[in-house]
């Protein structure tokens, strides 16, 4: 997913740069860490005979899109990002794996979908936290909402929390969300995490979604674990990329940031590094 | 006694032997069962998109099918890889050169290695297995040698794969000598191929899993210098074609770009040693990260106090000659 290009609309508070190759590339690395997580692209039991048409919402370079394409080829799949860049490299890696059942197309979240009403069987959304602002959340839910058959569903993912004996890995989770709480994301009281989760649920039946059922997925990424490796890379590059925006906002300095980066660093090879990440979906149904 | 299944016919009768199956076929492809019973009688034969997708469906029979697809279909029918349209297939999309280079000029240097090399095996690989028959590729870098000393190994710095190599997200990190593929690759400067690893063609020593059936290496050059070598491998037999040769020496060409002008050595400049088994390396490497925060430990106590990058590099010298060491003592022992 990408932040959006036009300033104008966000007060120039871009979280990550959306046309930054690291950041394509961290973001393809977490979609298969995630979904090979979470057991495949759709919620576990989750009866799929039915769909035919599912939108990816703020779709990146396309990692969800085109693996739901491939394992279900009769199922058209699309996906939406307001980045130019990124929905161009989607379409081509759907050219050159030959998936001719993935579309991606340029759309502005913070706007109305031109979409007609009642288009896709299924909308599904991850990471969002860092694009939404708090205030979008609600109007962005009624347009899916709008759009979603009616029996079809809607899927959120976000990242919520951090838990970890690393003293300067902790650090450097409240000080990234001390900051998106500064720009206007996000809901937390404090900075020990996002506060979105909890509200999804909310702001799903506000927008008329029904049977509404969170579900969680922990993520351990202690030393020791299989993913320890990739996820803990993964995590760093997040925390290299966001320090522009961390030292824009005033929250920390570029030399306090290098030394919490090295130290949680250092924190992450050691054999006694203990993280959990917690994965919140949310889904919901229109009736 | 039981008849094993001798043709694809035969094998995908078989998979759809039930009714709950034969009602998944039909709805993931959109065909009727007539189409479908056709198809396992022999009256008729699948278009291309359909092949595919019926590949997608059964991954655990993938191999089996599609070699006898293979013979049945040769000369007129290659699961779409070959002859649906030979520009896209054996070209990188114009596309994605433009992508590579913006990300270039956009990537600060110190993630420039990282982001460039990983953002072209991304593309590499849905390019080159867009099936996912199952695909690894690699890069293998010249390990920077002490002042003074020549190159002895390479190193996988980076890597990725499809089903059975899904967990590389992670680059093994192990070295290379002259023993092996990628350093044959990087000595020659000429890529290579083994068409056929159960065949026993392997006329050169290579490290790889009991999955690899095909490998190709091809060296990363720039002015007759050579970085290292991009590596792939295949679970298919017979997998990399001419047309697929062309296109991963395209994709290495551009996998140069992820390089400083300073990974390149010239051939006087590298020396190759002997590398000992994946299995021992993995043994050395065990406390990798651990070794590197007592360097950094120490390099503090004694007011040297040195960066990540650099700790780093001294532990992978120390490995670089504990492992050359081993070799060196297993070849005495052999010889013995």
């Amino acid at each position: 997913m990408s932040a959006p290009h036009n300033p104008s609309q966000q007060g120039n508070l871009y979280i990550i740069d959306a046309g930054s190759g690291p950041e394509w590339v961290r973001q393809m690395d977490m979609n298969q860490l995630i979904t090979r997580q979470m057991g495949g692209p759709f919620p576990q039991h989750h009866d799929v005979s039915h769909i035919s048409r599912v939108l990816d919402l703020a779709c990146g370079p396309g990692g969800w899109v085109l693996d739901v394409a491939f394992a279900y080829p009769s199922i058209e799949v699309v996906g939406i990002d307001i980045s130019e860049a990124v929905i161009r490299y989607g379409q081509s890696r759907a050219k050159v794996q030959r998936l001719d059942n993935a579309y991606f197309h340029i759309m502005d979240l913070l706007q109305p979908f031109d979409i007609p009403d009642d288009s896709f069987d299924v909308i599904n959304a991850r990471f969002l936290s860092s694009l939404l602002p708090a205030s979008c959340w609600l109007a962005l839910l009624q347009e899916c909402h709008r759009i979603t058959r009616p029996g079809g569903s809607i899927y959120i993912t976000e990242m919520e929390l951090n838990l970890t004996n690393g003293s300067a890995s902790g650090q450097l989770f409240e000080v990234y969300t001390q900051a998106i709480k500064l720009a206007g994301y996000g809901f937390s009281p404090n900075r020990v995490h996002l506060g979105l989760t909890p509200m999804l649920a909310h702001f799903l039946h506000e927008a008329c979604y029904q049977d509404i059922t969170p579900q969680a997925h922990l993520i351990d990424f202690s030393t020791g674990t299989k993913v320890h490796e990739a996820f803990s890379e993964n995590l760093r590059l997040l925390y290299q990329l966001i320090q522009p925006f961390i030292i824009k906002m005033g929250v920390a300095t570029a030399e306090e940031l290098n030394l919490l980066h090295e130290q949680a660093t250092l924190e992450m090879f050691a054999d006694d590094f203990c993280a959990w990440n917690l994965l919140i979906s949310v889904f919901g149904t229109k009736p | 006694m039981k008849v094993e299944p001798q043709n694809w016919r035969e094998i995908l009768g078989e998979l759809v032997s039930t009714p709950q199956e034969k009602e998944r076929v039909t709805n993931e492809l959109g065909i009727t069962s007539i189409t479908l019973s056709r198809w396992i009688a022999g009256v008729s034969i699948p278009r291309v998109q359909n092949v595919r997708h019926l590949l997608r469906l059964f991954p655990e029979h993938r191999e089996a099918l599609s070699q006898s697809m293979r013979k049945e279909f040769s000369g007129f029918l290659d699961f779409g890889s070959e002859e649906t349209s030979p520009s896209e297939i054996e070209n990188i999309p114009a596309n994605f050169y433009t992508s590579v280079l913006e990300a270039f000029r956009a990537t600060p240097s110190s993630l420039r290695f990282w982001s460039i090399a990983k953002f072209i095996l991304y593309q590499a690989l849905e390019h080159l297995d867009p099936s996912r028959l199952g695909m690894d590729i690699i890069v293998a870098k010249c390990t920077s040698p002490r002042p003074g000393q020549k190159v002895r190994s390479l190193r996988e710095t980076i890597g990725l794969g499809t089903s059975p190599w899904l967990d590389s997200l992670e680059a093994k990190g192990i070295f290379y000598g002259i023993e092996s593929f990628a350093g044959y690759a990087v000595y020659t400067r000429h890529s290579l191929i083994m068409r056929n690893l159960t065949h026993n063609e392997i006329y050169v020593p290579v490290q790889h899993t009991e999955s690899t059936a095909s490998v190709v290496a091809c060296p990363i050059l720039r002015a007759g210098c050579v970085a290292g070598c991009v590596m792939a491998s295949s679970t298919q037999s017979g997998y990399f074609v001419p047309s697929k040769l062309a296109l991963i020496e395209k994709y290495t060409d551009l996998m140069s770009l992820a390089f400083a002008d300073s990974d390149f050595y010239s051939l006087e400049d590298i020396e190759l040693g002997t590398m000992p088994s994946y299995q021992i390396q993995m043994k050395h490497f065990s406390d990798f990260r651990q070794r590197i925060v007592n360097v950094m430990k120490q390099a503090t106590m004694s007011k040297h106090p040195m960066t990540l990058v650099e700790a780093e590099q001294r532990v992978l010298h120390d490995l670089e000659d504990e492992l050359l060491q081993v070799s060196n003592v297993e070849e005495t022992s052999t010889s013995i």
